[in-house]
């Protein structure tokens, strides 16, 4: 474990001390995910002067609820989402077989290498959209209760996004074409960008239990503004870990057949 | 008499670059205050090439070889001096020029990455406007002499760096180029790959009389593809002459690398200069001129456990030097 | 003529390259109709919610419509190609294209247009079918304003390409010109009336709008497509003065990216190997 935490900082630190030119480039790269997180916000503006807006989201909550959507995506973009790559990789060069003998180190190795700073720019983003909404609405209309699950349920809408990664890496040693399905799974989560009021019941349910999408911005956001009950957390946060555990299970029966078939 | 179709005189090119130092500090000042600095390129470089020839550009890296290619190539303008190419100059009439050329880059990647080389070779076919019936008989001929008849099938990314070289070089002469220009051909290839391309060339300049300029760091293939070679330092031509006269003139000496099984004492032997002597291993210079190379190894394994034995000529550097030195006098 | 053969053999590669991706373009026969679908619940939501049968200038069904034409149009109109130029920088790659018998602008944009060919035929065409089934997309019936609004998208490509060309030349100097690109598609997207229709904008900037090359890589064509233009009216109203402006941004920046290409290769030329 020390050995790994040593070579994520080992590798931050090369990262860090890279010329110039490159790190303008770093700059812009975290500049571009910031101001572009903003200009949904900046269409939701345009939206609410120009109608009342989606039903039940004052303008206000609604921009807390993007800037949930876009903490849950900074997050996990800033810690796990160059895991796949990493992944494909240590495939390519060979050195991801050394691992196949201990796959719970593998995971670990691959995630903890799965940084990415440009992240930053889209927590930045986040935490602003969050903190407009949250001092428009008023600081006197949150408990420290809801804060606190919110906190939870941001956790848990970072772990559903790092189970796709996880199947995006195990899909990718299988050899099937992982861009494809990166932009697919990800496609998907464009159900997360609105509260799942607006969708049919049919929808709401999906959303919820079976590809449970909902956990990366609705429900947190509802959370924090209206409190949820504890049914409905345990009701909410079960599908997640459910998919947790057939993510990791997925992980490792692909490890298993690369193995077999001769890595 | 052999057509002369690259004429090159007084070829100088200068360009100003800033000076960069490292760290944040100097960065910052850099924005200020930018300290203007000349280099020299190539300074009055002259040679000419006639049809049919094949020659060497050799020099150490940084001394202008990549320089006077892109001034071939149509890519640079020269600061000042004449360059003329198959009757063209090169940057005025790039589109019409290049269609005459060919170039093999040993290390980049030049044909469509994702897809196999034959469509490479059949988009070329329309970009260097060859007629169908020209080009489908041509383009057999060589996929068999090359041996990449089935390789050119599989995608390029899925290719053997041989596989890719040869690919490569197919597709520069496919549209018949009057000149070619050949960067590290032989790079990362294995002996049998380096024959047949090796071969190839041979071939193509025997029976199209197609030129090559090239450049290498690899000895051998300027042994055995150029008769004259052009050796460039430091931006001017140092040498421009046959092949056998350098050897005759700067090869004399080999280097041979010992490794023995049990220590080297002192070693003796005439006509041999010993360069490094560790415990166990021993480089030595031999002087071909005053003794023969079989006559010190029979002498090494005569007298020595060698466990190694490796001969090799001193690296180009080292006769590039030899040669400027000389011309220094 | 001669070049046809050279501008075939550019197109061709492109549509082959694209067929080797063509996973990667598949991927938007669902993508692409889940954001429909997510649009339509959304905006559905909102005009019941709000009790106004036109909001900003629409009809629900006229945007569901108009979020259907964006897709397509920014799938035909949006560029990759200072992707592949910041790699051929990165990778020093560059000095092959000055040795193809073609000129750099032109190599890449007609590959560009054989790389489109898949997107088009794989995807927008399904998309259309699936818009007007399910969603109750209907095509526009003018003749002439149907063939005015693809000539407009031709103009529209090319001023997206010309933009995206830009973009790339930079990184010339550059080099590395990630963050640029991501900064690009964004406003990109948003100012050309990708997220919404420029009516939503304050009015402000939709008078300036008219004088920036954004809204004739989207907005403009769609609009004429969806007969929003008159061929009486005054000003930005009226459908030929859209398009002189269209064709003078396709001049403008044609100029421009001439005069950066000059210094680009004016730079590239002067660097080493």
């Amino acid at each position: 474990m020390g050995k790994n935490f040593k070579l994520w900082m080992n590798s931050l630190a090369l990262e860090l001390a890279s010329d110039m030119a490159y790190k303008l480039n770093f700059f812009l790269k975290v500049f571009a995910l910031f101001i572009n997180n903003l200009l949904g916000p900046i269409a939701t503006v345009f939206i609410y002067q120009h109608s009342a807006g989606i039903p039940g989201w004052s303008f206000p909550e609604f921009i807390l609820f993007t800037g949930t959507f876009t903490l849950v995506n900074g997050i996990t973009h800033f810690l796990f989402i160059m895991m796949p790559v990493r992944v494909i990789e240590a495939v390519r060069d060979g050195s991801f077989d050394k691992f196949l003998v201990q796959p719970f180190n593998t995971i670990l190795n691959m995630t903890l290498r799965g940084w990415d700073l440009d992240g930053l720019g889209e927590i930045l983003a986040g935490l602003v959209l969050v903190g407009y909404g949250i001092f428009t609405v008023g600081l006197a209309e949150f408990t420290l209760l809801n804060v606190v699950l919110y906190i939870i349920l941001i956790l848990f809408g970072v772990l559903f996004q790092y189970c796709i990664l996880l199947i995006i890496a195990s899909c990718s040693f299988l050899f099937v074409r992982s861009y494809a399905l990166f932009e697919l799974l990800f496609g998907m989560e464009k159900f997360a960008r609105y509260p799942i009021d607006v969708f049919n019941m049919a929808l709401r349910i999906v959303l919820t239990f079976i590809f449970p999408v909902a956990i990366a911005s609705h429900y947190p956001a509802k959370t924090l503004l209206r409190g949820i009950s504890g049914l409905e957390f345990i009701y909410i946060a079960l599908p997640v870990i459910g998919f947790f555990i057939i993510s990791l299970g997925f992980w490792i029966w692909a490890m298993k057949k690369y193995r077999s078939a001769g890595g | 008499m052999a057509k002369e179709i690259v004429t090159i005189k007084n070829l100088t090119k200068t360009y100003k670059t800033h000076e960069r130092k490292a760290g944040l500090m100097n960065a910052i000042k850099s924005l200020f205050n930018r300290k203007v600095v000349l280099k020299h390129a190539l300074k009055d470089v002259s040679f000419t090439i006639k049809e049919g020839e094949v020659v060497g550009l050799i020099g150490p890296n940084g001394a202008g070889k990549s320089t006077t290619i892109k001034a071939l190539s149509g890519v640079l303008h020269p600061t000042s001096g004449v360059v003329r190419v198959l009757g063209y100059v090169p940057w005025k009439h790039r589109v019409k020029y290049v269609k005459h050329i060919g170039v093999v880059f040993g290390q980049k990647q030049q044909l469509w990455w994702d897809l196999p080389a034959i469509d490479t070779f059949d988009l070329n076919r329309d970009m260097y406007e060859v007629p169908e019936k020209i080009f489908r008989p041509r383009l057999k001929r060589i996929m068999k002499m090359l041996d990449i008849e089935e390789v050119a099938k599989t995608p390029v990314r899925d290719m053997s760096l041989g596989e890719r070289m040869k690919c490569k070089l197919a597709a520069a002469l496919l549209h018949k180029p009057k000149l070619v220009f050949l960067d590290e051909p032989s790079i990362g290839l294995d002996v049998i790959a380096k024959d047949i391309m090796r071969d190839f060339i041979i071939d193509a300049n025997k029976k199209d009389k197609t030129s090559f300029i090239v450049t290498t760091h690899d000895m051998q293939d300027i042994e055995h593809l150029c008769e004259r070679v052009i050796i460039i330092n430091h931006g001017v031509v140092v040498w421009d002459g046959p092949l056998k006269e350098i050897k005759k003139k700067y090869l004399k000496n080999k280097i041979i690398d010992v490794k023995c099984e049990s220590p080297i004492g002192k070693f003796r032997h005439k006509g041999c200069k010993i360069v490094s002597n560790d415990k166990y291993e021993l480089r030595i210079e031999v002087d071909t001129m005053k003794t023969k190379i079989k006559e010190v190894v029979s002498h090494i394994m005569k007298n020595y456990e060698f466990a190694d034995l490796v001969i090799n000529d001193p690296p180009i550097e080292e006769v590039i030097q030899k040669i400027y030195r000389e011309k220094k006098k | 003529m001669k070049t046809a053969l050279k501008i075939r053999s550019q197109m061709l590669a492109g549509w082959k390259v694209a067929l080797a991706y063509k996973f990667d373009f598949l991927v938007q026969l669902i993508t692409n109709p889940i954001s429909v679908i997510v649009y339509y619940f959304l905006w559905k939501a909102i005009y019941a919610y709000t009790g106004l049968d036109v909001i900003s200038g629409y009809t629900f069904q006229q945007l569901i419509d108009y979020f259907v034409f964006s897709l397509i149009v920014g799938m035909i109109v949006y560029s990759d190609i200072d992707n592949w130029m910041e790699h051929n920088v990165v990778h020093g790659n560059v000095i092959q294209f000055f040795l193809k018998p073609i000129s750099y602008l032109a190599e890449k944009i007609w590959f560009e247009v054989g790389l489109k060919f898949l997107d088009i035929v794989i995807v927008a065409l399904p998309l259309i079918m699936i818009a007007i089934t399910v969603f109750g997309t209907k095509l526009a019936t003018s003749l002439p304003m149907t063939l005015l609004s693809f000539l407009m998208l031709i103009l529209a490509v090319i001023i997206g390409f010309m933009m995206t060309y830009l973009t790339g030349l930079i990184a010339f100097w550059l080099i590395r010109i990630h963050g640029l690109r991501r900064m690009k598609r964004a406003f990109l997207l948003f100012l050309s009336g990708g997220i919404i229709p420029l009516t939503f904008f304050p009015s402000w900037y939709q008078q300036l709008s008219h004088f920036l090359p954004f809204e004739y890589m989207r907005f403009v064509p769609i609009n004429a497509y969806m007969g929003r233009y008159s061929i009486t009216a005054t000003g930005f109203d009226n459908v030929f003065i859209v398009l002189g402006m269209q064709i003078l941004w396709v001049v403008v920046l044609y100029l421009i990216a001439k005069f950066v290409e000059m210094q680009a290769f004016k730079k590239f030329s002067g660097a080493g190997a």
